[in-house]
Parts: C-alpha cells; structure tokens; sequence
C-alpha cells in the first residue's frame, strides 16, 4: 500500500512538472494574442513574470527580444536576441535524450531551435536593431549570416526559409554601404523568390531593381524591368532624398492543439494522441494585410506586402508534419506498452494510473516566435531637395523608431509598428 | 540484486549531475583553443603579429629612415570588418598597434579619438597646470603614413559542414603622397564540422 501511494506521488509530480511547462506555453499563446490591444509594455512585464525552463529559453528570449525592441529598448532586444540566435545555432544538432523523451512523452520536451524562418528572421531582426543603433557594419554581418543561414536551411527547397524581406533588407545595407554590386543581387534574389511564390512584386523592390539596374549600367536588365513594371528610373537629383518604410503589421499568429482521445475496451486503455495545428489561412482568424499610408511631403506613401508571416509559419509548420506525425504515432505505441508493461507486472491499479498520467502527459508542442509580426511590409519614395526633413514628423501616432540618417542624411529610414507601447 | 541497481542508479546520477556543473580553468593567453571555429583572440593576435612583422621587414622602412634620418611615425587608420561574423576589430587593431610599438622601428602616433582626448587634456594644462609642467598645443608629430584594411570572408556550407575562408588585407599609405607602400595579407582556412548529434 504504502509503494502503491508513493508511486502515486512519483507520478502526480512528473505530471505536474510537464504540465507547468504547457501552462506557460497556453501563458505564452494568451499575451501573444492580445499583445495588439495590451500594448508591449504590459506585455513584457506579463511576459517577465514567466519563468521559463532551459528548454524553451530560445523561444522566451526571442519573444522578450521582440518586446524589448517594440517598447524601443533595443539594447536589451539585442542581447535577448543574441543570446537566442547562439542558443537555436547550438541547437542545430539532434538531441538523443530529447528525442526519446519526445517519442515516450511529449514533444514539448525536446529544447526549442526555431523553425527554417525564425532562424533567418532572427538575423533580420537584429539587423533592424543595429541600424537603429546606427551600427551599420552589423546589421551588415547579420545580412551576411542570415544569406548562410537561408543556404543551410533550403536543403534542396528553393522557398524553404527563404525570405524575400531579408534579401531587400540586405539589398539597402548593401546600398547604404556603397556595395552597389551586392545590393543588384540581394535586389534579384527578393524578387525571384516573390516570383517562385507568386506573390506580386511591391512598388519598394519594383524601384530597387529599376535604380539599382540603372546606377550599375545593366542596360538590358533595366529595360526588362521597366517593361515588366511599366516604370522608369531617374538617378537622384542633386539634394533629393530617398525614404525607406519598413512597417510591421499585426502579430503572427500562434499553433493550438488537437487532441484524440478514445477509450479502448478491447486493449483496457485510454489512447490519447495530441498533434498541433494552426488555423488555417483562410479562416475566420484570417489576416488580411493592412498597408501603412503616410503623407510624406504632400506625397501619399502606402506600404506594400513583401513578408505575410502568417503563411511562412505554415508553411514551416507543413514540412515539419511528417516528423510530427511520425512521432506521435511511435509515442502511442511506446505508452500502450509501457502501460501493458506495468499490468503485467504491478496489476490493473498501477496500470490504469500510468495510463492517466501518460494521458496528462500527452501535450503538443505550441512552441513558435509568438511575438513576430502578422506581415512585413516596404515602401520607397524620393523626397525633392526644398523638402525639410526635419520638419517632417512622420513617426506622428505611430510606435516607430525616430527617423534615422543614412549616407549623410540622404537616405531615411522609417521602421514602424502597428504595435503601440 | 536490488541494491546493485540502487548502486548503479546512484553512480549514473552522480556521474550526469558531473556533467552539469561549471567548471572553470585558467589556461595561457596564448593558447589557441578553438571551440566554434569563428574569428577569435588567436586569430586576432596571430594575423596582427604576423603581418607587422612582414610589414617591418620591407623595404619601405630603411627607404624612409635613409631619405628623412629619422624612423617612420605610423597611425593606424580603419580596419573595416566586412567578414559574416561580429568582429571585435579594436582587439585586431589593439594587437598590430603593440607589434608596431614594441619593434621599436617606427615611432607611433595616437589615433583620431585619443588625440581629440590628449587636446582636451592639454587646454585643460593651458588652465590648471604651472608653466613648467604645462605642454604647448601645435608640438604634435605628425604621422608619414597610416595603416588601413579590411577582414573579408567566404563561408562555404554543406549540411552540418563549413569552410571558413578569412583573408585579411593590410595596406600602408604614404600621408604626403597617397603612394601605396606595403600591401599585406594573410590567409586562414578553417574546416568546421558540426556535430550532428548530442545527448
């Protein structure tokens, strides 16, 4: 009796020590969800509270890295975002004991790494903060690793974790470093990948091609372009300036889980299996984009969709099914065993208890970078010479970093959030 | 059989608990230790060392000394990380800085920031300090020629595999004539193999 109830007592503490984790997960989803309306500060110091365990630290960091950065404490969003991006590259490497504890437990016992585009969108990110930094030669080198990171992941799939919005990115570091060569490539390369989705080119990369085709002389190329946008180019005129827009809209949404759950008479158990979805694209949660207008200079600015987040996530979520799958079936089969194990050795009491607690057990793996954007999306307009810029206040009503100076005060760059404080 | 098991489950904790505890050891600063295979402080001192003393060894030094009677004053200008990876350069340009002082071959000049520093201290001198003690403005060396560069990378990957390609490009101007008078540069490649399995 008394082994009976300290096995009792061994097995509600692991349930409860599994569940804590899943608790925090569901914590996580929640601010996630209401971060439009909450604002950043309040959720960071919800978010604060949490108390996350080494497994989904990188998930935690990335998350209060993107809080940080949206409440403007881009020093702390770098250094959470650092530490992050170190812990997900070290994580590269197949975990045997978190892979049998996935396959008898649950997923969410295997370390958060991130998926193909948290991994480059890290490296985006940071490059974000350092130009708001005005540390232009970083934002330079997480250009540089997140073009390896984007080669390490395609694994044979041209889109797997290929980001348009990171090579555009890339295409205006480039730019603002005078590497015009690099840029065109960075330029082609957010195109091509637009083209291989089908998505429409926006008006910012449609006048990247066009100017920077025009500036390097590849006549033929600038031609093709100006055909296919019906646009033309003009280099800048002496004192004219160019503004970049990068505007975040909305919060990406997050996984939920689905659970099977069916008593089976013949086999004296309770078979439950756990696998996680997300709504789908096209449902009533859907996001439909929705484009910053700015008047800028009695100009009207409209933001145009180079990144919809909410559909990377899916589709990194599709290619990880099959393992997904493939684990959960081998998890129901492992417990189903390990529950017969013990009946036959403890009795039907001990039996049915495993079988409970194996059931508690049975938790999907929610984990995703909750706090990115729904969308990125891009905007480039010319600014004539007489404009003041400094009269300008184009930050009015919106969560943006103060208008930053590039290339002694030619080029602007503008990096808003539909996410207020 | 029992307390064999009891036994063995204790030793395999103990052994696991090991494992997870911090441990630190003092090792010599010149030992290289390569964990990540990513620019470190060997590379960084090894890559300085090498190239000041190549530098030293040409020709452009005995030139200079033979036409002015006097050693070359050197400042180093700006080393432009333009690699994939975060490079401390002030460790890079810290390290050619003492190669350069301690050959005792050439006389070397404050850089930009430490001289705005050394004028400041100096118009305070003009205020606070006696007269024999005080140092006059415009008694500055001036420097014949500035050290300037760049750390460039290729990273090549394959799966868990990567070859990291640095190349360091050195280059002394003549301040009088923007004459080129030493060209530098170092190669290092390194094979990295991530592992693709841990426990």
């Amino acid at each position: 009796m008394v082994a009976v109830l300290r096995s009792v007592k061994v097995t509600l503490l692991l349930v409860l020590a599994l569940l804590s984790g899943c608790v925090a997960q569901h914590k996580v989803n929640s601010l996630a969800e209401s971060l439009q309306v909450a604002g950043a500060d309040s959720t960071l110091a919800a978010l604060e509270k949490i108390n996350p365990n080494n497994r989904d630290r990188a998930q935690y960091l990335l998350n209060r890295g993107t809080l940080y950065r949206l409440n403007g404490n881009i020093d702390a969003s770098t250094e959470d975002l650092e530490a992050a991006k170190s812990i997900m590259h070290s994580l590269q490497a197949s975990s045997l004991s978190e892979n049998f504890a996935a396959l008898t437990i649950n997923e969410t016992l295997r370390s958060y790494a991130g998926t193909a585009s948290e991994r480059v969108l890290v490296h985006t990110v940071l490059a974000y903060n350092y130009l708001q930094q005005s540390d232009l030669a970083s934002a330079r080198v997480e250009m540089l690793q997140a073009d390896i990171t984007m080669r390490e992941v395609a694994d044979g799939d041209t889109l797997r974790g290929q980001l348009a919005s990171s090579h555009f990115l890339a295409g205006l570091i480039y730019e603002l470093n005078g590497e015009w060569d690099n840029a065109m490539i960075s330029y082609r390369s957010s195109a091509d990948i637009l083209d291989q989705r089908g998505q429409p080119i926006p008006d910012a990369v449609q006048k990247s091609l066009l100017q920077t085709s025009l500036r390097q002389g590849l006549k033929e190329e600038y031609q093709r372009y100006s055909q296919r946008f019906a646009k033309t180019a003009q280099p800048l005129a002496q004192g004219e300036k160019e503004l970049i827009v990068f505007y975040f809209d909305g919060t990406v949404s997050h996984k939920r889980q689905q659970t099977l759950s069916i008593y089976s008479f013949e086999l004296k158990q309770q078979i439950s299996l756990s696998v996680p979805y997300y709504a789908p694209h096209n449902s009533s949660a859907n996001y439909y984009p929705r484009p910053l207008t700015l008047s800028v200079a009695g100009q009207s600015l409209r933001t145009g969709l180079i990144e919809d987040l909410e559909i990377l996530a899916r589709n990194d979520f599709n290619d990880e099914i099959p393992a997904i799958t493939a684990a959960a079936t081998a998890r129901v089969v492992a417990k189903y065993q390990l529950v017969e194990k013990m009946r036959r050795e403890r009795g039907d009491s001990m039996a049915a208890l495993l079988n409970l607690a194996s059931t508690i057990a049975e938790q999907a793996d929610l984990r995703s970078w909750n706090m990115l954007p729904s969308s990125i999306q891009v905007a480039r307009i010319r600014i004539a010479a007489d404009i003041d810029v400094e009269a300008m206040d184009l930050t009015n009503g919106l969560n943006a970093s103060e208008l930053l100076k590039f290339n002694q005060g030619n080029t602007l760059l503008l990096l808003a959030n539909s996410v207020g404080h | 059989m029992l307390n064999r098991i009891k036994y063995g489950l204790i030793i395999g904790a103990a052994i696991l608990l090991s494992a997870c505890g911090t441990t630190v050891k003092r090792i010599d600063a010149n030992e290289t230790v390569d964990l990540s295979g990513v620019w470190n402080d060997s590379d960084s001192r090894m890559v300085a060392e090498e190239m000041i003393q190549d530098s030293l060894s040409r020709v452009w030094i005995s030139q200079f000394t033979a036409s002015s009677g006097r050693p070359p004053a050197v400042i180093v200008g700006t080393v432009r990380n333009l690699s994939h990876e975060h490079i401390n350069v002030n460790t890079f340009v810290a390290d050619m800085s003492r190669s350069l002082v301690n050959s005792g071959q050439v006389d070397f000049v404050a850089s930009s920031n430490e001289r705005n520093e050394i004028r400041e201290e100096r118009k305070d001198q003009d205020l606070n300090a006696t007269e024999d003690t005080r140092n006059a403005a415009g008694q500055e060396q001036g420097a014949d020629f500035m050290l300037t560069g760049q750390i460039n990378t290729i990273i090549d990957v394959e799966g868990k595999e990567q070859v990291r390609y640095y190349q360091i490009d050195l280059t002394m101007v003549s301040m009088a004539n923007n004459r080129k008078v030493w060209l530098g540069q170092k190669k290092i490649k390194k094979l990295v193999k991530n592992g693709k399995m841990r426990f």
